[in-house]
């Protein structure tokens, strides 16, 4: 009786599992597969087979992982292709421009396939679903964008200004114009290593920029002692998100604001 | 990741009210075998000074492996303070998810890719309308016609 269930089982799942898999046909010797396998956001692993000779087949995924990771925010620096080819060596996989592939022999190819394809969903849900940087807080943002609206204030958005060493985006520019000018940030995680950050990114402007004063609004819930110390004691205007009104007298010490 | 909190009538009215292209972010090329993205800014064309942190976005698949065709289609999307809000992609099959979950259906080939509050921008429905090739260009068109954009054909030069 339980042979009898396994035999069913197995016929169902491997039934089903055969109707979901679906195929575009590029020519005699290349196949696309979509297997009903997903990594975050639900997509579906798809895994390109090409037959070199009878006996060897390349597998690969289309640049299709790597690309997602891309939407998901992640930079496909040669440090994430060198971490990516760590996790996939295991599986015999290596990451060649963006594409993970992986050449197998006929009597390999089915469980080189399923290894490729575990080894995908492994790579495309451990870096889509732990994220680490979070996303810039679109709250603070708006917030600073509100207020100078509300001051009339013309400033400048993504600005790059000109570092000693690098270029630096800053999210609002005051140019100098008959008083200082100004770089002010907005850091919606401010760790202590943010915070350290920024301050070269201070100092590099400054070595250039000498009419230039630098600024940072930064999340006041996420804020450590020590990161707060290090942005008030470097910053000429340091304001929490909190107290978004302390903007107005940072930018009035400045002249960039009357005094009211 | 924290999701933002645009209601999908945001989105909507975003999308339904008429939009200019502004300046190009950045152009579709080619960086140590790295293909990065056409990105072109938008604003409405009632208020064209106002910075909106809206982007169109058009990619070309990525270079291919020697030896290996690819079926990949360029793809579109409508990125609001870099979330995509609206996204027009190509794949074999798609589940649809409504609140995290598959719904059972599939789309097949092109769909779009809508924002919901539940699943942000991985909501994908069919599109009202088929692109009418698989190039760029189509895409372009095609997203002008739908998400209400002027002044994209310009930026045609700037592809690969």
């Amino acid at each position: 009786m339980s042979s009898e269930l396994q035999k069913m089982v197995l016929s169902r799942f491997l039934s089903f599992y055969e109707k979901d898999i679906e195929a575009e046909i590029i020519d005699a010797d290349n196949v696309v597969l979509s297997f009903p396998v997903h990594f975050s956001g639900y997509h579906r692993v798809e895994v390109t087979v090409t037959r070199l000779t009878p006996d060897r087949f390349v597998i690969s995924d289309g640049a299709k992982v790597l690309e997602e990771l891309r939407k998901a925010g992640y930079a496909a620096t040669s440090k994430l292709n060198s971490r990516l080819e760590t996790i996939s060596k295991a599986a015999g996989i290596r990451v060649v421009h963006e594409h993970l592939v992986s050449e197998s022999s006929l009597s390999d190819l089915g469980s080189q396939v399923q290894r490729f394809i575990e080894a995908a969903k492994s790579i495309g849900d451990a870096y889509l679903v732990q994220r680490s940087a979070p996303q810039r807080s679109l709250e603070i943002f708006n917030l600073v964008s509100a207020f100078l609206q509300s001051k009339q204030v013309p400033y400048q958005r993504k600005h790059t200004l000109r570092g000693k060493l690098e270029n630096h985006v800053i999210d609002f520019y005051f140019p100098p114009n008959g008083v200082p000018g100004l770089a002010l940030s907005v850091m919606s995680n401010p760790s202590r290593m943010a915070a350290e950050a920024w301050a070269f990114k201070s100092f590099d402007i400054r070595q250039v920029n000498e009419r230039t004063q630098v600024g940072v609004v930064y999340d006041s819930t996420e804020a450590s002692p020590s990161s707060k110390s290090i942005l008030s004691e470097i910053a000429d205007v340091s304001v929490p998100s909190s107290d978004i009104g302390n903007l107005q007298a940072g930018l009035e010490s400045i002249g960039i604001l009357k005094p009211a | 990741m924290q999701r933002p909190k645009f209601t999908p009538y945001q989105v909507d009215e975003l999308v339904q009210v008429l939009k200019v292209a502004g300046r190009t972010v950045s152009r579709a090329e080619v960086r140590r075998d790295v293909t990065f993205p056409l990105r072109i800014a938008l604003h409405r064309a009632d208020s064209p000074g106002k910075d909106l942190s809206l982007l169109f976005e058009g990619k070309v698949p990525q270079r291919t492996l020697d030896g290996v065709p690819s079926t990949q289609r360029p793809s579109v999307s409508l990125l609001w303070f870099n979330w995509r809000i609206r996204g027009l992609d190509w794949t074999i099959k798609h589940e649809v998810i409504r609140n995290g979950i598959p719904t059972g259906e599939v789309i097949r080939g092109w769909h779009e890719h809508y924002w919901t509050e539940a699943d942000g921008g991985d909501a994908i429905r069919e599109p009202r309308e088929q692109p009418k090739n698989s190039n760029l260009a189509a895409l372009l068109e095609w997203s002008c016609e739908h998400w209400n954009i002027q002044g994209l054909d310009g930026s045609l030069r700037l592809f690969v």
